[in-house]
């Protein structure tokens, strides 16, 4: 069976647990006291993960790096090749997106570690940068609305670039980033939590 | 009451309609989450299309109602389950008590509102002016957030704003319009081009340092009989992208200068 190390709290592991959950497939959970225990700097874990960093997905393989990861369950286990598209342009845009998700982790993702863990960064810069994603992520949604487009990279399927944008999107405001300013992003999540076989984490409610 | 305080502050909002959202924005099943001068809005539509919008806050324990669901004939908060009729914001059903009618004195705090011109506006104390007059026909512009002071945006509107009155063609000239207050939150650019279009902004102030810039184009059809034979029509849509990106990219920059960007 599919084994995910995983931490509840993680934006990086939901994303993960997201896919999962929309393909339908089943898995085991490997749960890791990330904080405040740092488990995922123990021994055991570094045996596994040398970067010391979650998730992990083990099936058959094992793979660290949340992206590598929806790439990787979406090219083996989507037989309609709709979360994962092939087509150049699609491929294009959805490295494109996946890129502004990482940048999402350093700056939405960092702020939220250092306001709900206590993380030493740089939280102004933090900020800022992240509203300066959000900024582009709103115009990016709202001319892709106005086209008839409801998601990032393709017309009518989300694809991994949407789930790969969503959670620190999502959790934004536990680093102290508003999403008022935002409402096409608004508008997206909301599309996103109505998709069949949604999943949940605490701080992201289901559907309105 | 802290909006109270904020609009004494503000002799020349008090009793304004401030647009809030484009109407196409405020979609079914969905709440808007918006403010005015700080002052906290949740705007929602019900299935039959009737605008609302509240303060943000259930009566109950003080939790956003933007974060609640719009079931088409109710806004529930996600907290309590209270549940608020549109239109009058009265409680109509609390899961706690599910046999009880809710007493007639819980409601929603409900604010003036309004759906012109393709925006929908809202009032947090007694109107005391009517909308801002619009010409019909408007095309509504993607809103833009500025963090800068309403004062600041009116007055760097009032330098100018140029655009193009045709982006979609390929020789189209950007020219400049002069800009005139038509009211302390509403201005409007001279026409440029042959249809003499204009452009009408509305400011939003969302808080004292954040400020919504809403805006509407008006491009009067040609009005000339056309007896010699019309260049074939372009694409309407695509004419409307080009249109659309136009602006926002006009608009950004206007933004980019106020926050001092690079």
């Amino acid at each position: 069976m599919i084994k995910l190390y995983d931490y509840e709290l993680s934006g990086n592991c939901y994303k993960v647990r997201l896919l999962l959950g929309l393909l339908h497939l089943t898995y085991e959970r490997v749960e890791l006291d990330f904080y405040p225990g740092r488990e995922h700097k123990a021994p055991w874990f570094l045996a596994i993960n040398p970067l010391g960093e979650l998730p992990v997905l083990e099936d058959g393989i094992i793979l660290r790096d949340s992206h590598a990861i929806l790439v990787y369950l979406a090219r083996k286990y989507d037989a309609t090749a709709s979360w994962y598209p092939t087509d150049a342009e699609t491929l294009g845009n959805i490295t494109l997106w996946l890129g502004v998700a990482e940048k999402l982790t350093t700056t939405s993702g960092a702020a939220r570690l250092h306001d709900t863990m206590f993380y030493d960064v740089d939280i102004d810069k933090c900020r800022a940068g992240a509203h300066q994603l959000l900024r582009l992520l709103d115009e990016q949604l709202w001319f892709a609305e106005q086209e008839g487009c409801d998601w990032l990279c393709s017309h009518n399927h989300p694809t991994i670039a949407d789930i790969a944008c969503f959670p620190y999107v999502m959790l934004c405001e536990e680093g102290g980033i508003s999403r008022l300013p935002y409402p096409a992003i608004r508008r997206w999540c909301e599309r996103l939590k109505r998709t069949a076989h949604f999943t949940t984490m605490p701080g992201i409610f289901p559907a309105s | 009451m802290r909006y109270r305080r904020n609009l004494a502050n503000h002799s020349d909002s008090a009793g304004r309609w401030f647009s809030v959202a484009r109407s196409e924005e405020v979609i079914a099943r969905h709440v808007v989450q918006t403010q005015i001068l700080g002052q906290e809005i949740a705007v929602w539509r019900d299935d039959a299309g009737a605008v609302n919008a509240w303060e943000n806050r259930c009566p109950h324990r003080g939790v956003r109602l933007s974060i609640g669901r719009n079931n088409g004939t109710e806004l529930q908060c996600q907290y309590h389950g209270w549940r608020f009729a549109s239109g009058s914001g009265q409680c109509t059903f609390i899961p706690a008590h599910p046999s009880q009618k809710p007493a007639s004195t819980i409601h929603a705090a409900t604010h003036a509102v309004r759906e012109e011109h393709g925006f929908v506006w809202a009032c947090l104390d007694a109107p005391a002016y009517p909308l801002p007059e619009l010409p019909a026909g408007a095309t509504t512009l993607r809103s833009i957030v500025v963090e800068a002071p309403h004062a600041a945006v009116a007055q760097a509107l009032l330098h100018g704003y140029s655009f193009a009155a045709d982006p979609g063609v390929a020789d189209a000239v950007t020219l400049g319009a002069e800009v005139v207050a038509t009211g302390p939150f509403v201005f409007r650019t001279a026409g440029i081009g042959e249809r003499a279009t204009t452009v009408m902004f509305l400011l939003q102030p969302h808080t004292e340092s954040q400020t919504v810039m809403h805006a509407a184009l008006f491009d009067a059809a040609p009005a000339h009989a056309a007896a010699s034979p019309e260049p074939p029509a372009p694409d309407a849509r695509a004419k409307r992208m080009a249109l659309l990106r136009h602006h926002n990219v006009r608009m950004t920059a206007l933004r980019d200068r106020l926050e001092g960007s690079p």
